[in-house]
């Protein structure tokens, strides 16, 4: 069969978390399944710019969607973490309370949690809490203890979920912005913007920020994803502020408020700020939410510095006017599945939102048939950062490249760099995500030439033609030979 | 013609304002007497170091450094750029190395910077 | 090759680092210098501007030029060079420090030493400290990047510029950029006054008619997939004030915002760091508080010119050459206390019987004003200063003669510097 003729079984549109779970889910059945992403590389959307939390479960009412797949997907980390080896700790959650109306909202969030089936919570007196979490500020009056709550590293996690899909069979296209659907007899034709076309049987919508766009270009249901924007701050290594646990304010009516955030690689991040805006693409940071973090995040962790701080970011979250999600077979377009508005907890959620939507693959009469050679694993990807001394003579004894430090921040070796170069992931931002080069205190001033040169070297490609992150995002203007001083 | 020099020779960095007039340039706030003649270079003809990379046959060191061995009139700099921008030498070089010798007839050498291998 | 022996073992192959070998290894002591490029002499070989060397040599070099007067020397030398190799760790037992090094050559190994000095240099500070608002598009380096790409890779990384921040470097880009043909759409610094020497002020800006911004602030940078435009802000009694922003297009933004000393692997040691230098703390022989680990250069305290630099370095490894001697070792020191007006004072300790020579900057911008330097309540020396500014590193010995020998709970006296 010509492959512009193949038509595959399922079309995932949108590479972040619950795309990917979708994916990787399916993998394991004998079909043909094909990832559609906008970006230059996956998880550049919404994911990238995720808190990384696994949420315990206690924040959101039984009743809800959101918190049946969160439970479960808190639930499936273990297993995942053990087959996919993507950073991950269930380090537990706090919630920290500093007045007695607060801790009415705990004990509610308790009773919410027990109820939802969250095991080993725990309300907290002033001492107890103060004993589990030393950083927290004194006048903390006491609290909630959620030990399943933990972290992962989120484009780490997807990038594993993927390479495992693939592994399996599932085949990625990326720079595939989604135009329109167009249903033929018994398929779908999904043309994209960059002219290409995929013929599938069955369509996942899992568009994150455009779900509500690719619904329309398939003439399904109407809505509208209202982003609601998150502004985070990165803080250094052994930040001197860094907590051992998660830590929640007690909940506003809309938010889950300002976080402070052990992350799994050592780092601090405080954030994120919830604002709904109109623009998808505004990644844009300001003083003032800089200021209302800090100020937020003070008050709970005294000892948290702005002078600490590495970078900051931006993300956004996919909402619905529901709150809920809306992950369902459309009514309007059959064998179209959508996947939208998938906010906080996504991330928890996502594996279980991968089981979830592959059941209603099925109920709408896809065949799942267990593939008999289904490979479920991923071996640990080498971090010379983490190595021990014999370890990496060993290492670099096979392969000399693991002996150059390209990343002296993160301490990244060349070999790792092309390890990621060879997944694919081919900008500067895609090696930033995959191997944490550039992403340490110096932020790429001393380790981006670097990267550049074996981009180059290993891609075949001039140095003007690689980007931080795809599209117009070039780095380098020109060669200085081919420079005229005439113009 | 008004102008004003701040005057480099020494930290103080006096502002020095120029006038001209039939008899010649008079100088107000310098200081000392390097001021004026500072001031006097700057205005009739101000000279600068010029320093940039050359090209090489190399791909282990593509760039060299080069400078003018001596200031050179402002005038020219420009052109004596486009014309460092035209080489490309071949390595081995010593610090020293004269890359272009009297640059339209100014005196000036564009000189390396850097030897290598070293 | 798993471990290797030597006397010193120096971590940096820059101005501090060489400056310090060559001292070290004309006593005959067994010296190793570590440095992960491929070349000695580290930042310098990237600024290939004139203006180095007017102290130490009399004369005006560039960098390169600066660079090789002691690379040549090295040479000369019986001095081990480990190229290409990363410190990557170091721990400090009683009489032996123990630096592991990663290189693609010769794999991984340890460096033993009876003393380290510490070389590494300083870091950029970048967007991400500074905290500016707006969008994070391709086209934002450091300033000493854009210099590393251009002067060394031959890459221009724009043709559009702005730069934040008026310090050297930045400033010295500014020229640089203008001579490639980019084009250099203005300097914009915080302060009421420029951070760089008034030479490259003039040199580097007027010349050029490059506007320099004094009491602006970028508020916001713009565009997408890379930089579109900033919004710039005057400060008005320091405060931005948006009523009166302008918007300059540009494709690339530098950061010359100053420069911080590198030592996180100072810090896995243990070795106790100082928040106003951001380097370690030392004693009056340049040790940190792990004994027998000196440092020296920009990896103790950022600065302005690399003679003094080479000046430290040089003062340095003459200390490391009399403790490997046993001279230093019970010496008594006296501690050196920071007051009013005063940044920081390096190092952090004083000895009697001997000359002591201290580096510092002011907190504050003063014409007039007066250094003060007391031994309990006796001032040793009044220095007046024709001008400070946080900027400028000044520098000031105090003789041997000139300190009493009055001890208090078996410490010499306080030395108390400040500013008046």
């Amino acid at each position: 069969m010509n492959i512009k003729e193949k038509i595959y079984d399922v079309a995932v549109i949108g590479a972040g978390c619950c795309g990917a779970s979708i994916v990787r889910k399916l993998s394991a059945y004998d079909l043909s399944v094909v990832l559609l992403e906008k970006c230059v590389d996956i998880g550049f959307g919404v994911s990238k710019a995720n808190s990384g939390i696994i949420h315990a479960g206690f924040h959101h009412p039984v009743t809800s969607l959101k918190a049946r797949l969160e439970i479960r997907g808190n639930l499936m980390f273990d297993q995942l973490h053990y087959e996919l080896n993507f950073p991950f700790k269930r380090i537990g959650i706090i919630v920290a309370a500093f007045s007695i109306e607060e801790m009415k909202t705990v004990e509610h969030l308790y009773a919410q949690g027990i109820a939802n089936g969250v095991p080993r919570l725990e309300v907290c007196s002033r001492e107890r809490i103060l004993s589990l979490e030393p950083q927290l500020n004194p006048d903390v009056v006491g609290g909630l203890f959620a030990p399943t709550g933990g972290i992962v590293e989120p484009y780490r996690y997807v990038f594993a979920l993927v390479e495992s899909a693939e592994k399996n069979g599932v085949e990625v296209k990326k720079n595939f912005t989604v135009w329109r659907g167009v249903r033929k007899e018994d398929y779908w034709m999904i043309e994209s913007k960059e002219g290409e076309f995929v013929k599938a049987k069955y369509v996942v919508n899992s568009a994150g920020l455009y779900a509500d766009e690719v619904s329309k270009a398939f003439n399904a249901e109407e809505f509208k994803i209202i982003p609601r924007k998150g502004e985070e701050f990165l803080l250094q290594r052994n930040a001197r502020g860094l907590p051992s646990h998660v830590i929640f304010p007690v909940p506003g009516k809309h938010t889950k408020g300002v976080l402070v955030i052990p992350t799994v690689e050592g780092t601090l991040m405080v954030g994120p700020t919830a604002e709904e805006i109109e623009d998808k693409e505004d990644l844009s940071t300001t003083y003032q939410n800089l200021e209302k973090v800090f100020v937020q995040a003070t008050y709970m962790v005294p000892k948290i510095s702005r002078r600490e701080i590495i970078t900051s970011f931006a993300g956004l979250r996919p909402t619905l006017p529901s709150n809920d999600f809306y992950i369902e077979p459309s009514k309007k377009q059959p064998n179209f599945i959508q996947v939208a508005g998938i906010q906080s907890p996504g991330l928890t959620a996502s594996p279980a939102i991968g089981e979830y939507v592959k059941d209603i693959l099925k109920n709408c009469g896809l065949k799942l048939i267990e593939k008999t050679d289904y490979d479920p694993y991923l071996p640990k990807p080498v971090k010379v950062r983490e190595l021990s001394f014999e370890e990496l003579e060993r290492l670099i004894e096979s392969d000399p490249r693991y002996g150059n430090i390209v990343c002296r921040c993160e301490t990244v070796s060349e070999a790792e760099i092309i390890e990621a170069i060879r997944k694919g992931h081919t900008t500067l931002d895609g090696i930033k995500f995959y191997t944490r080069a550039g992403m340490g205190l110096c932020q790429g001033a001393f380790c981006s030439y670097r990267i550049l040169k074996i981009i180059a070297r290993e891609v075949g490609i001039p140095i003007e033609k690689i980007t931080k992150r795809g599209g117009d995002s070039w780095i380098i203007y020109k060669r200085l030979q081919d420079i005229d001083l005439n113009q | 013609m008004d102008n004003e020099v701040i005057c480099l020779s020494c930290p103080n960095g006096c502002r020095i304002s120029v006038k001209q007039d039939r008899n010649g340039f008079i100088f107000e706030g310098a200081k000392c007497e390097r001021g004026e003649s500072y001031a006097y270079q700057e205005v009739t003809d101000p000279k600068r170091v010029v320093t940039a990379v050359i090209r090489t046959n190399s791909e282990i060191l593509p760039y060299i450094p080069v400078k003018t061995d001596k200031p050179i009139s402002k005038k020219y700099v420009r052109a004596i750029l486009k014309e460092i921008y035209k080489h490309e030498i071949k390595l081995p070089v010593r610090c020293g190395d004269v890359v272009i010798s009297n640059f339209m007839d100014t005196g000036v050498n564009v000189v390396v910077t850097r030897s290598f291998p070293l | 090759m798993k471990e290797k022996i030597y006397d010193v073992a120096i971590i940096g192959a820059g101005a501090a680092g060489m400056a310090s070998a060559l001292e070290i290894a004309s006593t005959g002591a067994r010296v190793v210098v570590i440095d992960r490029e491929p070349h000695l002499g580290g930042i310098l070989l990237q600024c290939i501007h004139n203006g180095f060397g007017l102290h130490l040599f009399k004369e005006e070099l560039t960098g390169p030029e600066y660079a090789e007067r002691f690379i040549s020397e090295i040479k000369r030398k019986d001095i081990d060079i480990l190229l290409n190799s990363t410190a990557t760790r170091m721990a400090v037992f009683q009489t032996i420090k123990q630096i592991n090094v990663c290189s693609s050559e010769h794999g991984v190994f340890k460096v033993n030493a009876k003393a380290i000095v510490l070389a590494m240099g300083c870091r950029e500070r970048n967007r991400g400290n500074l905290g500016i608002p707006g969008t994070r598009p391709a086209g934002i380096f450091t300033a000493g990047l854009a210099q590393r790409l251009l002067n060394i890779d031959g890459y221009l990384p724009g043709k559009r510029v702005v730069i934040v921040g008026s310090g050297d470097i930045g400033l010295i880009m500014a020229r640089r950029l203008t001579w490639t043909g980019a084009e250099v759409l203005g300097v914009v610094e915080i302060l009421p006054y420029p951070s760089g020497l008034t030479r490259n002020i003039v040199q580097c800006l007027y010349d050029y008619d490059i506007p320099l911004y004094l009491s602006h602030v970028i508020t916001k940078i713009e565009g997408r997939d890379r930089v579109e435009a900033v919004e710039v802000t005057p400060l008005e009694n320091g405060i931005p004030n948006q009523s009166k922003s302008f918007r300059i297009e540009c494709d690339t933004l530098l950061f010359s915002v100053g420069l911080v000393p590198e030592n996180e692997l100072t810090q896995s040691a243990g070795i106790k760091i100082n928040p106003e230098t951001g380097g370690p703390i030392v004693d009056a022989r340049l040790m940190t508080s792990a004994e027998g680990v000196f440092a020296c250069g920009n990896v103790l305290h950022v600065h302005d010119l690399v003679d003094w630099v080479s000046q430290e370095a040089q003062l340095c490894g003459k200390e490391v050459v009399a403790f490997l001697e046993g001279k230093t070792r019970d010496e008594t020191q006296g501690r050196v206390s920071v007051g009013a007006n005063l940044k920081y004072v390096i190092p952090n300790k004083y000895r009697l019987k001997t000359k002591n020579r201290f580096s510092m900057r002011a907190l504050v911008v003063q014409d007039k004003a007066t250094l003060m330097i007391k031994q309990g309540e006796r001032v040793v020396k009044r220095l007046p200063l024709r001008h400070v500014k946080p900027a400028e590193m000044f520098h000031v010995e105090i003789k041997s003669e000139d300190l009493d020998e009055v001890y208090e709970n078996g410490e010499p006296l306080p030395l108390q510097f400040s500013l008046e």
